[in-house]
């Protein structure tokens, strides 16, 4: 494979990365919103950890 | 070379912090739970640690009042939210050799759970300790090798780090340590003499320059003893699916849950940012990273330390230990939440990132794939850290924004401090609110700031679990009043309170007084001031003139440091080779 055929593939590897990584961080934010709590009901008492 | 690099990093850095911030950047301020600005802090008995309290926030409070006389709090409250991203950013890229590894050093070094759940709690205090953390190494370096104004670079660092507060300072006295006494080629050169002289001049240095927080903590508050409950309370916590220690290895594990980033709990986010970490050290321990930066080596020590620092309170025996540590040892009560210590191995973590993109790169060049496109490739590489906690984005997917204080409340902290002299206690008879204006979320009481002037809370720590025993008497006497139904007022009269705030828009528990037969001298909206009259209110002493030695050792440091520069300056050798050496000091 020629010097061109080389920069495709390198191309390529890199853009399946981004891709990768871009379908991961979609995944977390789709993990992360639908695991976002219930509007605060009240609470007689305010925790720090609440 | 390493300005250049450095550029890089704090413009990625700059460019993380305003991509993380989002919304929070907007005028207004954000408020979250122990991140509490206000329009005008002032100088007073507690933000320099002389009022007999435990200092918690000194100096970082007197360094933003000082600053809130230059611009409004909001404003410096932006800056140092900034300045964390920035100077992390550009710290961490001076310990990598390329700038393609400075920028990927300062993506991991900004994004991180570390980072985000430390700004979701609001310790911003502890994040511009951990972002002078790598500059820290790098002078540490300089100071153990000999290059010039190495000692007067570091000193430098040490007091700048020790106006963050008491966390970063211990994180930077840890690297300094490790740094100096890795032997290097450089430094056995020197000789014994030379390098003892370099820990003297570190000790002297740290404990002037810290001795704002230390001295009021260890003798004025010398008989508050910590509740040992809140070891347990505060240790590290598993926030993956895989346990406290990847927890830790991944840069989060804080003990509150209440900042947990979601995505964390995922199986497959979580390992794929376990596998980044992993694959990391590997590829930095298989280049023998320690080498490629005199800092770096030190640095790696310090951040294993670190790392077990953290873990120490969730393995057996541990807990026990730490607690003795806490209970028993003076200053311990530093190793309570165990979890910030993990900052120094999140340091070394975005250093071994950076190397990796380096090598990546490196590997990727020789085999022709060509500079941009291996450029490129490795970034994409190094994006893991933000591929793996993307809801940091944007104010944590907008959980962090900007809020304006009601102006009601502005006025009435304003009519207060016009008033005739006495303390202020404010109620619910708890340390922490929630704002319908804030969006509820969870907020250490702010009237100890909008005040200028002595305020009492409670300052025990309401947990879901349990609560952690605070330390002011005063505090306690209150609470003890209201929790056996006693007369309230006398107890407040006697601990010096002359007005009663009481916060109408919050749940009442853990109990207001009665204030039906009190002077009642404003009622706003969502508040209400009795005055409790002159009479029998127990004058509030001034500090004695000891409490003010800490400040002045203080103020010593900033002296000493100010002229070990001017003494190096004139012993600097003239000439090509005196330029040289300081090029290449700078250089690191």
């Amino acid at each position: 494979m020629g010097t061109s055929g080389n920069k495709t593939a390198w191309n390529i590897g890199g853009a399946v990365v981004g891709v990768l990584l871009a379908g991961l961080a979609i995944f977390g934010l789709v993990q992360s919103q639908n695991s976002i709590k219930q509007p605060q009901t009240y609470n007689n008492v305010i925790s720090y950890d609440s | 070379m390493s300005p250049h690099r450095r550029t890089w990093g704090a413009l990625a850095g700059l460019l993380c912090g305003l991509l993380a911030l989002g919304p929070a950047l907007r005028p207004g301020y954000l408020l979250v739970y122990d991140m509490v600005f206000v329009p005008r802090l002032e100088l007073s008995a507690r933000t320099l640690g002389v009022d007999g309290s435990v200092p918690r926030a000194v100096p970082n409070d007197a360094v933003v009042a000082l600053l809130s006389q230059l611009a409004p709090g909001w404003v410096v409250q932006k800056v140092l939210l900034l300045a964390v991203f920035v100077g992390v950013g550009a710290g961490v890229a001076g310990l990598v050799r390329t700038r393609v590894g400075g920028v990927a050093a300062a993506v991991a070094a900004c994004w991180n759970p570390y980072v985000a759940e430390r700004l979701a709690i609001g310790h911003w205090g502890f994040l511009l300790g951990y972002a002078c953390l790598p500059w820290v190494a790098s002078a540490a370096a300089a100071c153990r090798d000999g290059r010039p104004y190495g000692r007067c670079r570091l000193a430098t660092a040490l007091v700048l780090v020790a106006l963050t507060g008491s966390t970063g300072s211990v994180l930077a006295l840890i690297v300094a340590a490790c740094v100096l006494l890795l032997p290097s080629a450089a430094a056995a050169a020197r000789g014994a003499a030379a390098r003892l002289t370099d820990l003297v001049w570190v000790a002297v240095v740290a404990l002037l320059a810290n001795a704002p927080w230390w001295y009021p903590f260890l003798v004025v508050s010398a008989d508050t003893p910590a509740d040992s409950g809140g070891v347990e309370a505060f240790m590290s916590r598993a926030d993956t699916p895989y346990g406290v220690l990847p927890s830790l290895l991944t840069g989060g594990g804080i003990w509150n849950k209440g900042v947990w980033f979601d995505e964390r709990m995922s199986t497959v986010v979580a390992g794929v940012a376990l596998v980044g970490v992993t694959v990391s050290v590997a590829f930095w321990v298989r280049s023998t990273g320690w080498r490629r930066h005199p800092a770096t080596g030190g640095l790696a020590i310090a951040g294993v330390i670190g790392l077990l620092t953290a873990g120490l309170s969730s393995v057996v025996g541990g807990k026990d230990l730490v607690t003795w540590i806490v209970t028993s040892v003076p200053g311990g009560g530093l190793m309570r939440d165990s979890q910030k210590f993990v900052a120094l191995w999140v340091i070394l973590l975005a250093v071994c990132v950076g190397t990796l993109t380096e090598i990546a790169r490196a590997a990727m060049s020789r085999r022709q794939a060509g500079r941009a496109g291996s450029a490129l490739l490795a970034l994409a590489l190094a994006a893991w850290p933000v591929a793996t906690l993307p809801s940091m984005a944007w104010g944590a997917t907008g959980r962090w924004d900007a809020a304006q204080y009601p102006a009601s409340q502005l006025d009435l902290a304003a009519r207060i401090d016009r008033l005739p002299a006495g303390s202020v206690a404010v109620f619910p008879w708890t340390l922490y609110r929630r704002y319908a204006w804030n969006d509820d979320i969870v907020l250490l009481d702010p009237w100890q700031r909008l005040i200028s002037r002595e305020v009492l809370v409670n300052d025990d720590l309401p947990l879901s679990s349990r609560t952690v025993r605070g330390e002011s008497s005063e505090s306690r006497q209150i609470g003890d009043a209201l929790a056996t139904g006693t007369d309230v007022t006398s107890v407040l009269r006697r601990v010096g309170v002359r007005y009663v705030l009481v916060l109408t828009d919050q749940p009442p528990a853990p109990g207001v007084p009665d204030v039906s037969r009190l002077d009642q001298i404003v009622q706003a909206q969502d508040v209400a001031l009795y005055d409790l009259g002159a009479g029998g209110v127990a004058p509030v002493a001034a500090p004695g003139g000891y409490r003010y030695a800490g400040l002045a050792a203080g103020g010593t440091a900033l002296v000493v440091v100010a002229i070990a520069w001017v003494v190096a300056g004139l012993r600097r050798p003239s000439g090509d080779q005196s330029d040289r050496s300081v090029a290449h000091a700078t250089m690191y």
